[in-house]
């Protein structure tokens, strides 16, 4: 619970940050919100040399729209995203993600991308932002790039971002309501880390007979896992509540699904279909609710 | 005195005094006490569950810049004697394992101490403990209690040569008779898991050593300063008289903190050391890993009953996982929850085996609710299987067996002796409060929708002050009955000072102690302080535990009071010319009865005790202060005998295997009741503890002694958002044998509420096959039990 010296540098602007990160390049750490970084530092799971602290950099916390898509500063906190009307217009599902992360403090300090690079197993966003076909953008000292979110997460706090590389944008296709969406995150308390996380985005033609359909799910695999085979179950045929349980029961889990004291892959294999299955019903549940 | 007096405060719900400073973060906490020169220490920790310490070397640890001492298990023992054992049981000898406050030979527990380290600031220390290089060499880990008493397992203690702690044995009544007359046993092995209490706050110390004067000055995280520094002189061969401990505001301690931790004693060894003041505030994996485990017991019961319901007999052999040390105050939650098997019920039979055992886990110890919570589960819950057995309902069963009003004081077979109340009118309250009927035919309902919810049950009566357990804390300076000495002083500006010897831990002594005292003296509750925890300024108290605050300690605080008031009508005549009889005193002002004309305020009835001594007549002595002390009756093990009845509404996701409470309904009955607001307070608290200890909270081994559930991460804590509204009905029967009537009952939310959960989710779910016999109730287990129940279907 106390961590190991380190330098402290709070830069203030981006450029800035990325030559020092670039300069101790292993020894420094970048830290948004330290929601994650400092109990891992506490607990000597990790200890940097140098924390390059984001928290003065301005204007890579905003959430905008263009052209259909949604840009999401690296450094905008789980509660500005909760609470941004944008997002809830034109990608509920992530301000939803966000409402349920933790409790009110650490929303108020984490940020979606020190979430997005923490990586882990059981964060919220992941599952949501493959589901959505994410793209991350990646800058260093030397230059841009841009990263697919079904590439990104490589395994259990491992991602494809190099030590050198700071996320800075997130981007998402906006879409109204004519998704069906759902994001829920079984967990024991209200504030804790999915046992199970779940998101869905369903779409369909004017009879209800569902044309695209996204599931995937969180906490069950090192990595955001989807589920193909509910959604090729789904595909084709009507949306209806015996179809989400016919496809959900076809939910299943790989042989790196992990085992911890709270739930034990047994545990995880038996309740994800029916997490799945209850979030289908809720993503039909509110794609049906469009045309009333 | 005019009726206008009487218990003007008392009854009253008021807002707490001490809130202004624990709301505006202005409160006290030992982290708050810097001292000039002050240094910090870190413990080096066992890795290893279970092995000898072949070497301690600090040289690289030492070289450290920041370092300045090093203290190894190896001098530690030179220079203390081990931490103190004692039993509840006077007559019990009990081989007391050695518990070194630092080990020197052999670690018995993942993050035992093994030395601890002085540094000039908080971080260099952790950084020096990590520089201490020592050298292991593992040995075989107990971790299952059963296994521990095998005659092959490895042993863990010279002494003991079975792993056996503690052994005793207790029978009341006529046990062969009862199972004789039985129509039918209920046999079941009950088991509660592991958890213990959190206090928020936890532990810390700062022990400074003066060389000039040889005395020792301890700021703890207490709730037995007194007992401490008893404790302390003790260990260290130190004399008392040099010792002062100062409990500041305490910010929880549920039990824990009535041990003396074997970190406190080296903190203080490093301070004498030293001669400088050593602070160290442990770290939340060091007070889940290191501090006190609680509740872990197996409890293999048989319960005697006739067909209509008449329960007859109890027998239970318990064995208690009581970790690597035997705890100060060991055997109290074992023999609690012996005692505790009967209930508030008529039974005819009682016989009881309690076992603790030893395994390589943290010590075992005190908390909340104490041995109470399991023998209260056990017999709830066999109350609830057997009306399950003989188709009764649950309240119905309960109603045939309760001990009705006339039969009271009532000893039960197990040796308690209940004083008052009406167990089945609390009972029947609380059945209209959640309206019984109505909920039913809900349940059943929803049943056929595929939704559950559980209506819990339970009722129990607690034993609120304990007499021997006294003698168990501080033999041979306490005698086994318990009692309370308070000193109530009135200042020279005329507000008086409440000196109590223990700290409030949450539990509002303030408020209470003063409305009772402003009340029995006649001032205002705002001119009044209360003083607790300094063993400097406050008369000797064997500590706050056992909810014995209302019924030993504030008898005391009365008796005080009314002692004060007529020292203080004493002066107050003379300055009046009037006779002491005859003065009344009201509002913080003494007159004489029916001549308001003639009156004097009491700050210048202080003035002239203390500063115009001269002009008091020869008899009356200056000052204005009195002491006394309050004995608690002796006719059973505990003083005071609240009660309960608890029903909490649980639904259970079958699928997910995920409970929510929905609503709670708690009536209780804790005597003549000094501020409703606060037992309030108490019940849900108490009550929240019980519904995490049920759902949420668990200490996790792995089989090698590694703890798995070392944060609040994967220690669950309910938050707000776990836990329900509660409904609070009151009833006030006062304490036959206590001036003012008041019962405690601090501990019984967190006994009441373990079986009323545990009952609640048994319901939601019995009905579709399955067995509630063990805690905790997570997702993962209610799941584990209904696949069980599938493939015993198939
Ligand atoms: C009590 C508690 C409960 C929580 N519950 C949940 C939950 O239910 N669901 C959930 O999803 N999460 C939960 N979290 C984690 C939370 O979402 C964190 O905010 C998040 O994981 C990290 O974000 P941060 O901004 O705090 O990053 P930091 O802790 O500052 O950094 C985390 C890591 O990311 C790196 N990093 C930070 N920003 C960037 C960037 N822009 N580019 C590259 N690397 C970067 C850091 O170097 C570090 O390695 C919880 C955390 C706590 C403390």
């Amino acid at each position: 619970m106390i961590p190991r010296s380190f330098g402290y540098h709070d830069p203030a602007t981006l450029d800035e940050a990325l030559t020092l990160l670039g300069e101790y390049g292993e020894d420094g750490k970048l830290m948004a919100g330290g929601q994650s970084l400092l109990p891992m530092m506490k607990f000597r799971l990790a200890s940097p040399a140098h924390i390059v602290d984001l928290c003065r950099i301005p204007g890579v916390d905003t959430i905008e729209e263009s052209n259909g898509e949604i840009r999401i500063g690296a450094l905008a906190t789980h509660r500005s995203l909760e609470d941004s009307q944008l997002l809830k217009s034109r990608c509920p599902i992530l301000a939803k993600a966000a409402s349920s992360i933790g409790d009110a403090q650490v929303r108020n300090l984490g940020t979606i991308g020190g979430a997005i690079a923490h990586a882990d197993p059981a964060a919220n966003y992941s599952p949501v932002l493959v589901a959505l076909g994410a793209r991350f953008v990646v800058r260093s000292a030397q230059g841009e790039r841009v990263v697919a979110a079904a590439d990104f997460y490589k395994d259990t706090f491992v991602t494809a971002l190099r030590p050198s590389e700071m996320v800075t944008e997130i981007r998402v296709l906006a879409f109204g309501r004519e998704v069906g969406w759902e994001h829920a995150k079984l967990s024991r308390r209200a504030s804790d880390f999915a046992l199970v996380g779940v998101a869905v985005l369903l779409r369909a033609d004017a009879a209800d007979v569902c044309t695209q359909a996204d599931v995937v799910l969180g906490a069950v695999a090192p990595v955001p896992v989807r589920m193909q085979g509910v959604e090729v179950a789904l595909v084709g045929k009507p949306l209806t509540s015996a179809a989400a349980a016919q496809a959900a029961s076809v939910t299943k889990l790989g042989d790196k699904t992990p085992s911890d004291v709270h739930a034990d892959a047994a545990y995880r294999a038996e309740v994800a279909p029916v997490c799945v299955r209850r979030a289908l019903e809720a993503a039909i549940n509110r794609m049906t609710a469009r045309n009333k | 005195m005019s009726d206008a007096d009487e218990g003007a405060y008392v009854g009253q719900r008021l807002a707490r005094p001490e809130d202004r400073r624990f709301i505006q973060g202005a409160a006290t906490y030992v982290d708050d006490v810097a001292l000039p020169g002050m240094v910090f220490a870190a413990f080096v920790r066992s890795p290893h569950a279970h092995a000898r310490i072949k070497s301690v070397n600090a040289e690289v640890a030492l070289d450290h810049p920041k370092a300045l001492h090093v203290l190894t298990g190896a001098e530690a023992v030179k220079a203390s004697h081990p931490m103190p054992v004692y039993s509840y049981e006077p007559a019990q000898k009990i081989e007391k394992p050695a518990y070194p406050c630092l080990a020197a030979e052999r670690v018995r527990f993942v993050n035992e101490p093994v030395a601890v380290v002085a540094a000039t600031d908080r971080y260099s220390a952790d950084d020096v403990a990590e520089l201490v290089e020592v050298e292991y060499e593992p040995l075989p880990v107990l971790m299952d209690p059963e296994v521990s008493l095998q005659e092959s397992s490895a042993k863990l203690h010279d002494n003991l040569p079975n792993n056996i702690g503690l052994h005793l044995v207790r029978q009341g009544g006529d046990i062969k008779a009862a199972f004789a007359e039985a129509d039918g046993v209920l046999r079941r092995r009950f088991r509660m898991h592991r958890h213990t209490g959190s206090p928020i706050e936890p532990r810390g110390i700062v022990a400074s050593y003066n060389v000039g004067q040889n005395a020792l000055t301890v700021y703890a995280s207490t709730q037995i300063p007194h007992i401490l520094k008893t404790h302390l002189s003790e260990i260290l061969d130190f004399p008392e008289s040099n010792i002062r401990v100062i409990a500041p505001d305490l910010g929880g301690g549920f039990g824990n903190k009535l041990q003396v931790a074997p970190e406190y004693v080296a903190v203080c060894l490093l301070s004498m050391r030293l001669g400088a003041p050593v602070k160290w505030i442990e770290t939340r994996r060091e007070s889940l890993s290191a501090f006190i485990h609680a509740r872990d017991q197996i409890l293999d019961a048989e319960i005697a009953y006739k067909k209509d319901g008449t329960l007859l007999g109890i027998s239970c052999n318990i064995l208690v996982d009581a970790g690597a040390y035997l705890d100060a105050r060991i055997s109290g939650p074992t023999l609690g929850a012996g005692l505790w098997l009967t209930g508030p019920y008529r039974l005819k039979g009682y016989f009881c085996d309690m076992k603790e055992t030893m395994t390589n886990k943290c010590p075992y110890a005190a908390y909340r609710g104490f041995g109470s919570t399991k023998g209260v589960f056990v017999i709830e819950r066999s109350v609830d299987l057997i009306a399950n057995e003989l188709g009764m309902d649950r309240a119905e069963i309960r109603r045939k067996n309760l001990i009705q009003p006339e039969e009271l004081p009532y000893k039960t077979v197990s040796g308690l002796v209940y004083d008052s109340g009406d167990y089945e009118e609390a009972l029947d309250r609380a059945l209209q409060a959640v309206d019984y009927q109505k909920l039913k035919a809900e349940q059943a309902a929803l049943r056929k929708r595929g939704k559950y919810i559980g209506i819990g049950l339970a009722m129990a009566v607690e034993g609120a002050g304990w007499n021997t357990y006294t003698a168990a804390m501080a033999r041979p300076y306490v005698p086994t009955q318990d009692y309370s000495t308070i000193t109530i002083r009135m200042n020279l500006s005329g507000r008086v000072t409440i000196y109590i010897g223990d700290t409030s831990m949450g539990t509002s002594h303030g408020v209470t102690a003063s409305q009772v005292a402003a009340d029995a003296l006649g001032v205002r509750l705002e001119d009044i302080d209360l003083v607790e925890g300094d063993t400097a300024v406050t008369p000797y108290d064997s500590g706050t535990r056992a909810a014995r605050f209302a019924g030993v300690v504030i008898p005391g605080v009365e008796k005080a009071a009314k002692s004060l008031r007529s020292k203080v009508a004493r002066v107050a005549a003379h300055i009046l010319e009037a006779a002491p009889e005859d003065i009344e005193i009201r509002s913080g002002e003494a007159f004489v009865r029916g001549l308001r004309s003639k009156t004097v305020t009491l700050q210048r009835v202080a003035q002239v005790a203390f500063a115009e001594v001269w002009s008091l007549p020869p008899d009356i002595p200056p000052g204005m202060e009195a002491t006394e002390s309050f004995r608690a009756p002796r006719d059973s093990i505990c003083v005071t005998w609240p009660y309960s009845v608890h029903m909490p509404v649980v639904e259970v996701d079958v699928e997910t295997g995920i409970t929510k409470v929905l609503k709670y309904v708690i009536v209780h009955d804790c005597g003549t009741e000094i501020n409703p607001m606060v037992v309030e307070g108490q019940a849900v608290g108490g009550s929240v503890q019980g519904i995490g200890g049920v759902l949420f909270e668990e200490l996790v081994y792995d089989e090698d002694g590694q703890l798995l559930t070392s944060t609040f991460m994967d220690y669950l804590l309910p938050t707000a958002c776990e836990v329900p509204n509660f409904d609070v009905v009151h009833m006030a029967t006062p304490a036959p044998q206590i001036p003012g009537g008041y019962k405690g009952m601090g501990e019984g939310g967190a006994v009441y509420s373990y079986a009323a959960v545990i009952s609640a989710v048994a319901d939601a779910i019995e009905h579709l096959g399955v067995e509630v016999t063990s805690t905790p109730l997570s997702p993962k287990r209610i799941r584990q039990m209904m696949r069980e129940r599938a493939v015993v279907a198939a």
